[in-house]
């Protein structure tokens, strides 16, 4: 007997995976804006409250972002393949992932500003913003929410290469961080005006401004594409290699 | 669902090491294959690409007359299980990994899953990397049972399980030969112990396949005489001696290849007791450095 050779759609939306990361994501994300809270008030007990706190705090969440795409595709892509997934339906997978994780991210993001202003105000404490981001105020939800989608979709993206890099090649994998720098870096610095040696590179040789709308969103994409080629470029004839 | 394995001329080389050299078989569906071969022989590496984990160097290898390699409607259809535990992830519990399974794997038996975890005494509330390497031989086989996958081959599954668990396994894949019938294919080093439930053998040496042959006609490839010391001795004579043992005045020798029928009257007549060779004893002399089918 053979197979039926119809061709049909056989990747399936990742709602396995996004169910789990989200859940565990947004108990995370609530501990953060916990602690931001708390900060704000033991602030307001021995002085007064400055800028946002959440604006500084929120910078871990795409850390958070990329160490979640790093271990889907260093742990969970091999066990989806050893579960006799294609490497082609897997990639589409973890494309959705990455782009609807980093949504959730930036949603919670957003959320968290909209908290801060809340309490602020109730607090009465000043809400301002330090206006090195693409939004300056806290009610540009749009922007916000398109910022840190930008920024979150980047480091997911940098972090399943990293993940794939690492997986494969065990001993030289972790030379994979340098490229993946230069992609976050670059999409950093478009949108919170510095980041580290990338952003002073562009800063000193480019006159452009930083940040900038204009160029942030090109070039996240452009530094997101890029990570999902490299990525499929090591995961398309990945081994399952023995552990 | 039945799926007939073609494999043609296949290779596998990493960096300066040939695994697999040019193997070429067939394997009919709803049969019980062991592979054997010594440690290095290539039986993962073989095992890997047939299950498309690995990508070979050349050649092909089908299945239902579909390539296997990234070929969805086909690797569906597989469940590869190695001792090693690839799909578990050790931050899992096995609720999880069953969980993960049942996702994605399309025949899955839930029912038959919960059943196998109460048989094997699988701990559901462990985290899967701080489980012993018995119990998580039981998980894989749990996993791979289950998966109900018309291509079922198990890598040294049971290494970590002790005796009664392991006599459990080889009832349980007896049990499920007969109530759903499948391919499996076993790759193990306990050939004594597993042997029994083997139709057919292949066995390969050097990333080269040096047999493949029914279980029962492989059997008859050697004889073990046993007797007095000097009757043996009389009529071995002209015959492939592969070892032998013995107690006091009683010798055991094993050879290799069929006696004719004249001959082997002729030792039953002077005393001798003649007995098929185990498959242990075959597959070490048909691997041995200097081996090969004489």
């Amino acid at each position: 007997m053979t197979i039926a050779g119809a061709r049909q759609r056989t990747w399936r939306f990742p709602r396995l995976w996004l169910r789990g990361h989200i859940l565990f994501g947004s108990l995370m994300w609530a501990g953060l804006m916990v602690l931001t809270l708390v900060i704000a008030l033991a602030i307001d007990r021995f002085g007064s409250v400055p800028d946002s706190i959440w604006e500084q705090s929120s910078q871990v969440v795409p850390w958070y972002v990329g160490g979640v795409c790093w271990y889907i595709a260093y742990q969970t892509v091999p066990t989806t393949l050893a579960h006799g997934r294609t490497r082609r339906d897997t990639a589409i997978e973890v494309t959705i992932f990455l782009v609807t994780f980093a949504g959730v991210a930036a949603v919670l993001v957003a959320a968290g500003y909209l908290i801060e202003y809340a309490v602020y105000g109730l607090a009465g404490w000043p809400r301002a913003l330090s206006g090195n981001q693409l939004f300056d105020s806290y009610l540009d939800i749009p922007l916000i929410l398109l910022q840190s989608w930008l920024v979150a979709v980047v480091w997911a993206g940098a972090g399943a290469f990293v993940g794939t890099a690492t997986y494969r090649y065990p001993d030289v994998g972790w030379l994979s961080l340098f490229p993946a720098s230069v992609l976050i870096g670059l999409v950093g610095t478009f949108t919170n005006g510095f980041w580290g040696p990338v952003g002073y590179l562009i800063d000193r040789f480019l006159s452009v401004e930083t940040p900038s709308l204009v160029f942030a969103i090109p070039t996240a994409i452009a530094c997101f594409l890029i990570s999902l080629a490299a990525t499929w470029r090591i995961l398309r004839d990945l081994p399952i290699r023995t552990r | 669902m039945t799926l007939r394995i073609d494999v043609h001329d296949l290779r596998l080389v990493y960096g300066d090491v040939t695994a697999l050299d040019g193997l070429t078989f067939s394997l009919e569906p709803n049969r019980i294959y062991g592979l054997l071969g010594r440690n290095g022989s290539g039986k993962t590496s073989l095992l890997s690409v047939l299950a498309a984990f690995r990508k070979p160097t050349a050649g092909e290898v089908l299945a239902g007359g579909q390539p296997v390699w990234e070929n969805p409607a086909v690797t569906s259809q597989i469940a590869f299980i190695r001792e090693s535990g690839d799909t578990v992830e050790d931050s899992e519990k096995p609720k999880e990994a069953l969980r993960f399974a049942e996702y994605f794997r399309p025949n899955w038996d839930k029912a038959y899953a919960e059943e196998l975890i109460e048989r094997f005494q699988v701990p559901m509330d462990t985290k899967i990397g701080e489980m012993s390497r018995g119990q998580r031989s039981a998980l894989g086989i749990v996993l791979g049972l289950a998966a109900r996958a018309p291509i079922t081959i198990l890598d040294e599954t049971y290494l970590g399980m002790d005796a009664p668990s392991r006599y459990i396994f080889y009832d349980e894949i007896l049990n499920e030969y007969m109530a759903h019938p499948r391919t499996f294919i076993i790759s193990t080093h306990l050939i004594e112990e597993v042997s029994r439930i083997f139709e057919e053998v292949l066995i390969i040496d050097k990333g080269r396949l040096l047999l493949q042959d029914e279980t029962e006609a492989l059997l008859t490839r050697g004889v073990a005489i046993t007797g007095p010391e000097d009757v043996v001795e009389r009529h071995i004579g002209g015959l492939t001696v592969i070892g032998e043992r013995q107690l006091g005045r009683t010798r055991s020798v094993m050879v290799y290849g069929s006696l004719d029928e004249a001959r082997a009257r002729q030792m039953r007549e002077a005393g001798l007791d003649l007995e098929p060779l185990a498959l242990q004893d075959l597959f070490v002399h048909l691997t041995a450095p200097k081996g090969g089918v004489p």
